[in-house]
């Protein structure tokens, strides 16, 4: 397959994007952008399918959260430290004072 | 208020990468003496501690009752200066605020160095160094864990979680811009941005990501300009000590902190805007509105100094006014004064729209402020532990030379990392800068006047 690279300048982006619709509608073929800046508008009008890269940020994220707490919570009870005649795993008392009036 | 840059000609693309780039030009002999006479301040804090780390804490000044003082005011004040990086590049870019495109990438910087320099004092605290890993749960033969409910293990989850996130945040925004500059780039240079850009071209699906995680990551930094600061404060306010246990206190630091940390990045972009021959991106109407923040936070900093008298006063606790009294009047007083006239006297000349647009004045009064709030964390620290519950246990402390080197180096070694920076990594973001071409010219489009 051989590519077609078109150079131009534009003073905002809209135009710009306005450009890429009517390149797409031509139908010639997978279009691709290089520009300086990030535009919203180029983005949409490329039209772009969702990423799958935010399942990996999804996963990352609660992967994090567990992890965290499991550190958290696994050390507290491996040493079993009392601190103060507090329950080993006490978990901040917000929902308590909201419901204790 | 100073007006927005007015801008005669249009600036193109082109002429922002000549002056950014323009800055990352082969440095002068000067420059060199410069970074050589920082870091042999450093070298001469580094034979002090480890001096320190052979003989033992000893050689401080730190006795009984005082053994917080110098390094943990040093950590805290240096903590505190981060936070501004993150309020200007996380916070306000939430807020789409459009003056902080031209200083956050310094902003940003400046709280990466902070939080390293930050980061060694627990250590520089500790009497055996090598036995600082102790601080973290790691697995071991003992099942011996730190313990999750000291302010301590907190504090240092929550300076690395900082210096994590910030250091994510700071080299992501980087990746066009040194992408930029490896296309100008020549030499081993070349070669060092063209590994740092991580493959960077610009396209649409690159642009995307970008757009998107710098979002997430402006989302995700913002709890921590809040949360590390008040972990940080908790140090002391969930100990009993008179003068440290206070509810205040998380606010009260987070204030504080955006304060030095704003004026921290005035008292640097000042002299470097002039040396670097940036004034055309970094103009008066910028300062305006860093000042601005200073003048506000100052306020809310003075706000908590009278709430702090207040509370002790009316709540009665007779140790608790002891200790302030000692604050106000004891032999330390004057410190106390010297730090309500930088940090809630001097920054009031910032209500006046002609100073917040004369360099020499605000560069100035930010380095008052800075001083100003380094005396508040001293005060604050060391003070009150001079005078504690029982008479017999009152001290003074004076701090020997390995305590003040090592605070001369923390400073030299933070402003030497930046000029370090400034030569050759991009100082102001070319990207945001373009961006906020494009804002103007379609501004300029609709007719409307440019004062954002």
């Amino acid at each position: 397959m051989s590519a077609i690279a078109i150079i131009s300048s534009f003073t905002d982006d809209a135009d710009c994007a306005r450009a890429i619709e009517a390149i797409r509608d031509a139908k010639i073929g997978e279009l691709k952008t290089f520009s300086p800046i990030p535009s919203h508008k180029i983005e949409h009008a490329i039209g772009l399918s969702k990423s799958p890269t935010r399942w990996f940020s999804l996963t990352g994220g609660i992967s994090g959260v567990l992890t965290g707490l499991a550190v958290t919570i696994g050390t507290t009870y491996e040493w079993g430290l009392n601190a103060g005649g507090k329950p080993l795993l006490s978990w901040p008392t917000i929902g308590k004072n909201l419901t204790r009036s | 208020m100073a007006a927005a840059p007015k801008v005669p000609l249009e600036p193109t693309f082109s002429d922002i990468d000549r002056s950014v780039l323009g800055v990352m030009s082969t440095p002068s002999r000067l420059y060199w003496a410069w970074i050589a006479f920082c870091f042999t301040l450093v070298g001469i804090a580094g034979a002090l501690w480890a001096r320190q780390i052979y003989s033992g804490l000893g050689v401080t000044g730190l006795r009984q009752p005082v053994m917080w003082a110098i390094y943990i005011t040093n950590f805290v004040f240096w903590v505190g200066i981060a936070h501004s990086g993150t309020l200007i590049s996380a916070i306000l870019f939430l807020f789409r605020t459009k003056w902080r495109t031209a200083v956050y990438r310094a902003a940003e910087t400046m709280t990466i160095f902070a939080v390293a320099t930050a980061g060694l004092f627990p250590l520089i605290h500790l009497g055996r160094v090598w036995f600082f890993y102790w601080l973290l749960p790691y697995p071991n033969e003992r099942y011996l864990q730190p313990d999750f409910r000291s302010p301590l293990v907190w504090d240092a989850f929550a300076v690395s979680t900082y210096l994590t996130v910030s250091a994510l945040f700071w080299s992501m925004g980087l990746i066009p811009d040194i992408a930029n500059a490896r296309e100008a780039a020549v030499g081993w240079r070349k070669k060092i941005f063209t590994v740092l850009a991580m493959g960077w071209q610009g396209t649409d699906r690159q642009w995307r990501h970008y757009s998107m995680i710098y979002l997430l990551m402006a989302g995700l930094a913002t709890p921590l300009v809040v949360s590390v600061h008040s972990v940080v404060s908790w140090d002391f306010a969930m100990a009993i000590n008179p003068g440290w246990h206070s509810t205040i206190f998380a606010p009260y630091f987070v204030a504080g902190a955006i304060f030095s940390g704003v004026s921290m990045v005035m008292t640097l972009l000042i002299p470097m805007r002039k040396l670097l021959g940036i004034e055309d991106l970094l103009t008066p109407w910028h300062f305006d509105n860093l000042a601005k923040v200073v003048l506000l936070t100052s306020l809310v900093v003075s706000y908590a100094y009278v709430t702090e008298a207040f509370m002790t006063w009316y709540a009665g606790d007779p140790i608790e006014q002891m200790t302030f009294h000692m604050r106000y009047f004891g032999p330390w007083g004057w410190m106390y004064w010297v730090m309500v006239l930088c940090n809630c006297v001097i920054p009031l000349l910032l209500f006046s729209p002609r100073i917040r647009v004369n360099m020499m004045a605000l560069w100035i009064i930010t380095i008052f402020v800075n001083i100003g709030m380094w005396f508040e964390r001293f005060v604050i620290i060391a003070g009150s532990l001079t005078a504690n519950f029982e008479p017999s246990q009152w001290g003074s402390y004076r701090p020997s030379i390995t305590e003040i080197m090592i605070t001369i180096g923390s400073f030299a070694w933070f402003v030497g990392l930046f000029s370090l920076f400034v030569k050759f990594l991009p100082i102001v973001s070319m990207t945001e800068l373009k961006e906020g071409i494009v804002w103007l010219r379609k501004a300029l489009k609709k007719g409307h006047s440019i004062a954002a």
